[in-house]
C-alpha cells in the first residue's frame, strides 16, 4: 500500500476518492490546487500523486511540469473532466509531461485502483 | 486684170535694172580696185626682188674688183721684179689702176645710188651703218684699198716688190677686213630683201582676202536679194500667165453659158460674129442665124438706131418683142455698143427679160395686194426705211395713233431716244438683217416721242416687225406692225399683281410648312431616340436575369421579363394574378394608395425570392422586381446552423468539466455503496437507478463533449471506402436482423483527408438514426459512395470550393420526414425520439464534423418514401 496525493479543487471529489483509496488500503493526503500540493509533497512526500487538470491557483499541467523537474521519480495520474474546450487535450499533454496514467472523470474505481497498484508496483 | 499686171511689171522694172546697174558697177570698181591693188603689190614685189640682187649682185662684183686689184697688184709685182719689158710693167700699172678705178666707181654706185642699175640712192639705218659707220666701215676701207692700189701703181719699178707694204696691205684687207665687210653687206641686204618680200606677201594675201570678203558681201548683200526677187519676179510672171490663162477660160466660159445672145454685125448689120448662146432665145442655131446673115430679119428691124451709135457709147432697148423659130414671143432687152473686133463695127448683147415681164407683172399685182391688204387690215402697220424714215403707215395706225403719214415727217425711229432707250432700236435692226422679230410690250408715251400725236396718254403696246424681203435676207423695208394691249397689259398687271400676292401667300405658308415639317422631323427624331432608349431600357429589363413584372392594380401581371417567364415555365404569364403564382403577395389596391415601395419575400417555384414593390400610383400599377434568395437563406441557415453548433458546442465544453467531476462524485460513491449494500433490498435498486441515471448524464457529457471538439484534430489521408466498410460491420451489429444493408463502395477511388473515428461516428450515427426510421418494420438501408463534381451553384450555397467531392449517401427506407423536421434536424437537441431515446446531438455532431471536413450534408425526404443523407467531402488528388 502506498501514500498518495490527492489535488483537486473539489472537495467532494476528493473526499470520494479519498474513501475509495483509504478503502483499498492507501494512505491519503489532500491538497486544494497545484501549490498546496506541491507544499504537501515537500513536507510529506508521497508515493503517488493523483492531480486534477483545471483548478485555480496553479493547474494540474504546471504542477505535473514542476513536480517532474523537482521530483523526477515521481509517480502521478492525470484525472479530469475534460471540458473546458478541450480538456481531454490538455489529458494528453500531461501523458506527454511524465503522467503515468491519465484518467477522465468520471472513471471506474476499479480502473483507477488497478492503475494505482500497477504504478506503485511495477 | 491684164492692164495692172504690166503695169506693175513695168513699175517694179525700173529700180530692179538700176539695182543691178549699181551692183555691177559696184562689183566692176571692187575688181578693177583689186587688180590695181595686186598691180602695184606685183610691181613692188618684182622692184624689191631687182633692187635686192642688184645690191648682191654689186657687192659681189666690188668683191671680184677687189681680187683683181690685188691681183693686179701682185702681177705688176711679178713684172717688176722680173724685169718685165717696161711696156708689160706699165701695162700692169695701168691694169692696176684701172682696176682699182672700176672698184671704185662700183663703190659709188653702190652707195650714191643708181637708177639704171637698180640701185636706191637710200638705205636702212643697218646698212648705212655698215657703209658708213665707224673706221672700219666699208667706204673707208674702200677708199683706204682704191689709195693703196694707186699708191702701188705709182711706185717706181724698184721699190714694187713682194714685200711692199701697199701690197701686203691690199693682201690683207681682201683675205679680213674688207671681205668680213662686204660679207656682212650682202647678209644684210638678202635679211632686207626677205623682210620686204614677206611684206609684200602679207599684203598680197590681205588684199586677196579683201577682195574675197568683199565679193562675199556683194553676193550676200546685192546679189542674193537681187536673185531672190528675180526669182519671185517669175514666180509672179507664171501666176499672172496662169490667170490671164483663166480669165480667157472664165471669158469662153461666160461668153458660151451667158443667157444673152451676142452678136457682132458690120455696119450693115451683116454678123460677123454669132454667140453659140443665140438660140437659146431665138430658137436658131448659130448656123441657121449666119445663113439669116443680118439682123433685121432675124429682131424684126433695127432695134437701136446704129447711126446714133458713138464710141464708147451704148445704147440700149428696154423692151423689144420677137418671134423665135417656134412663133413664140419674146421680149428682149437689147443694147448696142460700137466695138471694132472680129471685123465687125456694132456688139449686140440681147438678153430675154419675158419672165422678168411676167415677174414685174406679178410683184405689181402682188404690190396691190399687198397695198391693199396693209390698207385694210384692222391692225396698225406702218413701214419703215432702212434710214428710220416712216414710209407708208395704214388706216388702223391712223386709228390708233391718231395722225396720218404726214404728222411723222420728221419722225425718225432710229433716232427716237424713248424707243431706242427701251431698246426697241436692236429689234428693229434685226428685223432689217432678215428675221422676223416679235419686239415685246412696252410703254409707250406717245407724245414724247412725237408732239403732234393725238393720243397722249402713255399705253402699252407690243409690236411684230419683220422684212418686207425674202425670209432670212436682209431688207431695205420692214413692216412694224403694232397692237394696242394696253387693256391686257393693265388686267396682266392687276392679275400678276395678284399672283405676286398670291405667291408670297404660299411662300409664307410654305414657310410656316417647312417650319413646321423641321420641327416635326425634329420631334420624330427625339422621339426615335426616346423609342429607342425605351427599346435601350426595355432590353435592359428584358436582359435583367432577376425576374421584373409589371401588376396591375387588381394584381393581374400586365408585363413580364424573360426571366420571370423562364421562372414560371410559361409563356402566358400576363393576365394571371400574380398571387395564384406565389405563396405570398402584397394587397395591391392597399399599395396603390401609398407611393412607398414595400418588400415582400415569397417562395415560388421551390425557390425564395423578395420582390420590391414600387407603385405608380398615377398608372395605377405596380412594379415588381425580384431578387432569387433562396442561395442567400441557404446560407443564412447553415450561418445560423453553425452558430448555434458553435455555441452548443462552447456551453458543453464549459459545463462538462464540472459535470464530469459531479458525476465522478455521484457514480464513486455510488460504487462505493454498492460494496456496502446487499443486492437484494430496495436500497440497492434505487442505488442501481442512480449509477444508470449517472452513466447515461456521463454519456451524455462524452457526446456533448464530441460535439464540441475541434474537428482538424488527428486527419491523415483516408480511402473513404475502407473506414466505411469497418464502420459498416459496427453498425450490422448495432442494428436488427429485420434490417438489411445494401452498400455500394466502388464509386470513389479517391482517398480524402479525415478522421477516421469521426467518418466511422458519421456513419454509425446516420446509421443509427436510419435504423431507428424503420424501426422494428423490415426494411433496408443503402450506404453508398461515388465520385462527384460540385459544380458552381452548389458550391455557392454551400460555401465550399468548386471541385471533385466524394459523395456518401445514407439512405433508408423508413417513413421520411415532414419539412418542418428536416429544416430542424441538424439542430442540437432537436430529436424526434422519445425523451430519453436520443440526445438530438446525433446529426449536430455530424453535421459539424462534416463541416469541420471542409464538406456539407443534403438531406432529401418525402413523407412515407424515407429519408437520404449525402455527406460531400473534398477529394484529395491521388
Amino acid at each position: 500500500m502506498g501514500k498518495i496525493l490527492i489535488i483537486d479543487d473539489e472537495v467532494q471529489f476528493r473526499k470520494m476518492v479519498r474513501q475509495m483509496l483509504e478503502r483499498a488500503g492507501h494512505t491519503v493526503v489532500e491538497a486544494a490546487d497545484g501549490r498546496q500540493g506541491e507544499y504537501l509533497y515537500r513536507q510529506q512526500p508521497a508515493d503517488l500523486i493523483i492531480t486534477d487538470i483545471f483548478m485555480p491557483e496553479q493547474e494540474g499541467i504546471e504542477t505535473i511540469i514542476a513536480m517532474k523537474r523537482k521530483y523526477p521519480d515521481v509517480k502521478i495520474i492525470a484525472v479530469s473532466g475534460g471540458g473546458r474546450n478541450d480538456g481531454l487535450r490538455f489529458l494528453n499533454q500531461a501523458e506527454h509531461l511524465g503522467a503515468d496514467r491519465i484518467f477522465e472523470k468520471p472513471f471506474e474505481r476499479q480502473e483507477l485502483l488497478h492503475a494505482i497498484t500497477e504504478i506503485l508496483n511495477p | 486684170m491684164t492692164g495692172d499686171v504690166s503695169t506693175g511689171k513695168r513699175e517694179g522694172s525700173e529700180p530692179f535694172l538700176k539695182a543691178i546697174t549699181v551692183s555691177y558697177l559696184l562689183a566692176t570698181c571692187m575688181l578693177a580696185a583689186v587688180a590695181i591693188g595686186s598691180y602695184i603689190i606685183l610691181q613692188g614685189y618684182t622692184k624689191a626682188e631687182a633692187t635686192s640682187a642688184a645690191q648682191i649682185n654689186s657687192s659681189g662684183r666690188q668683191r671680184m674688183l677687189a681680187n683683181r686689184v690685188v691681183m693686179s697688184g701682185y702681177r705688176l709685182v711679178q713684172r717688176s721684179e722680173h724685169a718685165y719689158p717696161s711696156d708689160m710693167v706699165e701695162a700692169a700699172r695701168l691694169d692696176l689702176l684701172a682696176a682699182a678705178d672700176r672698184l671704185q666707181q662700183s663703190h659709188r654706185h653702190l652707195v650714191d645710188g643708181n637708177r639704171a642699175m637698180n640701185l636706191p640712192g637710200s638705205f636702212s639705218d643697218d646698212i648705212r651703218s655698215i657703209y658708213f659707220d665707224g673706221p672700219d666701215s666699208l667706204d673707208s676701207q674702200i677708199q683706204a684699198f682704191v689709195a693703196r692700189a694707186r699708191a702701188l701703181a705709182s711706185l717706181p719699178e724698184p721699190e714694187i716688190t713682194h714685200d711692199n707694204e701697199h701690197l701686203r696691205y691690199l693682201g690683207a684687207a681682201v683675205e679680213g677686213a674688207l671681205l668680213a665687210r662686204l660679207k656682212m653687206l650682202v647678209g644684210q641686204y638678202q635679211e632686207e630683201s626677205e623682210e620686204n618680200i614677206d611684206h609684200l606677201q602679207n599684203l598680197q594675201l590681205g588684199l586677196m582676202l579683201s577682195t574675197l570678203l568683199i565679193l562675199l558681201l556683194l553676193v550676200l548683200l546685192i546679189f542674193r536679194p537681187m536673185v531672190q526677187r528675180i526669182r519671185s519676179k517669175i514666180k509672179a510672171l507664171k501666176e499672172t500667165e496662169i490667170l490671164l490663162q483663166e480669165s480667157e477660160q472664165l471669158h469662153r466660159l461666160t461668153l458660151s453659158n451667158l443667157s444673152d445672145a451676142v452678136f457682132i454685125t458690120d455696119d450693115k448689120g451683116a454678123f460677123t460674129f454669132i454667140c453659140p448662146n443665140s438660140q437659146g432665145i431665138f430658137g436658131y442655131s448659130p448656123e441657121e442665124v449666119k445663113e439669116i446673115r443680118n439682123i433685121g430679119p432675124l429682131f424684126g428691124g433695127e432695134p437701136v438706131d446704129r447711126s446714133r451709135l458713138k464710141d464708147g457709147e451704148m445704147l440700149e432697148n428696154s423692151d423689144w418683142p420677137v418671134k423665135d423659130k417656134e412663133g413664140i414671143e419674146h421680149h428682149l432687152l437689147i443694147s448696142a455698143k460700137r466695138v471694132d473686133i472680129q471685123g465687125g463695127t456694132t456688139l449686140y448683147s440681147c438678153r430675154d427679160i419675158t419672165i422678168l415681164k411676167q415677174a414685174e407683172e406679178a410683184l405689181r399685182q402682188s404690190e396691190t395686194r399687198f397695198r391693199t391688204i396693209f390698207e385694210r387690215s384692222p391692225l396698225s402697220m406702218q413701214v419703215i426705211s432702212h434710214d428710220g424714215r416712216t414710209l407708208m403707215v395704214n388706216k388702223a395706225w391712223e386709228n390708233l395713233w391718231g395722225a396720218d403719214l404726214e404728222t411723222l415727217d420728221n419722225f425718225n425711229i432710229f433716232e427716237d431716244e424713248q424707243l431706242r432707250s427701251k431698246g426697241i432700236t436692236q429689234y428693229l435692226e434685226r428685223a432689217f438683217a432678215g428675221e422676223s422679230v416679235e419686239i415685246p410690250a412696252i410703254l409707250f408715251d406717245p407724245r414724247e416721242s412725237q408732239p403732234d400725236l393725238k393720243r397722249v396718254q402713255p399705253h402699252w403696246v407690243r409690236a411684230l416687225a419683220f422684212p418686207m424681203s425674202e425670209a432670212g435676207s436682209p431688207a431695205n423695208k420692214i413692216v412694224l406692225q403694232h397692237e394696242d394691249i394696253n387693256e391686257r397689259k393693265l388686267m396682266e398687271m392687276e392679275l400678276a399683281s395678284h399672283r405676286e400676292s398670291l405667291q408670297k401667300l404660299v411662300d409664307e405658308r410654305t414657310g410656316e410648312l417647312v417650319r413646321a415639317n423641321k420641327k416635326l422631323r425634329q420631334e420624330m427624331r427625339e422621339r426615335h431616340q426616346a423609342e429607342l432608349a425605351i427599346l435601350d431600357m426595355a432590353r435592359f429589363t428584358e436582359c435583367n436575369p432577376a425576374p421584373v413584372l409589371k401588376l396591375g392594380g387588381d394584381g393581374k401581371i400586365l408585363l413580364a421579363n424573360d426571366a420571370a417567364i423562364e421562372l414560371h415555365d410559361t409563356d402566358a404569364l400576363v393576365g394571371k394574378s400574380w398571387a395564384s403564382l406565389v405563396d405570398s403577395a402584397p394587397d395591391f389596391e392597399q399599395l396603390l394608395k401609398r407611393s412607398k415601395p414595400v418588400q415582400m419575400e415569397c417562395r415560388c417555384c421551390n425557390r425564395t425570392f423578395l420582390f420590391t414593390y414600387q407603385p405608380i400610383r398615377e398608372q395605377g400599377v405596380v412594379y415588381a422586381y425580384g431578387t432569387d434568395i433562396t442561395d442567400l437563406r441557404s446560407l443564412e441557415q447553415q450561418l445560423l446552423q453553425s452558430q448555434k453548433m458553435e455555441a452548443v458546442g462552447q456551453l458543453a465544453g464549459g459545463i462538462a468539466h464540472d459535470f464530469n467531476s459531479l458525476l465522478g462524485v455521484i457514480l464513486g460513491y455510488g460504487d462505493m455503496m454498492r460494496d456496502d449494500i446487499p443486492p437484494d433490498i430496495q436500497l440497492r435498486e434505487n442505488l442501481e437507478e442512480i449509477m444508470q441515471a449517472g452513466n447515461r448524464a456521463k454519456s451524455l457529457i462524452r457526446e456533448l463533449m464530441d460535439f464540441s471538439r475541434p474537428n482538424g484534430n488527428n486527419r491523415q489521408q483516408l480511402q473513404l471506402a475502407e473506414a466505411i466498410r469497418e464502420s459498416v460491420t459496427m453498425l450490422r451489429a448495432s442494428l436488427p436482423a429485420t434490417i438489411r444493408i445494401h452498400t455500394s463502395l466502388h464509386g470513389g477511388k479517391e482517398p480524402v483527408l479525415a478522421n477516421a473515428g469521426q467518418i466511422s461516428q458519421v456513419l454509425m450515427n446516420l446509421g443509427i438514426n436510419a435504423g431507428d426510421a424503420i424501426g422494428d418494420r423490415k426494411g433496408e438501408i443503402g450506404i453508398e459512395l461515388a465520385r462527384v463534381k460540385v459544380d458552381e451553384r452548389l458550391a455557392a450555397q454551400h460555401a465550399v470550393a468548386v471541385g471533385p467531392f466524394l459523395k456518401l449517401t445514407v439512405s433508408d427506407s423508413g417513413g421520411g420526414m415532414e419539412k418542418e423536421t428536416m429544416a430542424r434536424i441538424f439542430e442540437p437537441f432537436f430529436t424526434t425520439k422519445g425523451v430519453g431515446e436520443g440526445t438530438g446531438l446525433g446529426l449536430a455532431i455530424v453535421h459539424g464534423i462534416v463541416k469541420g471536413h471542409s464538406g456539407f450534408i443534403t438531406v432529401e425526404s418525402t413523407p412515407g418514401n424515407g429519408s437520404s443523407f449525402h455527406i460531400y467531402l473534398p477529394a484529395m488528388d491521388k
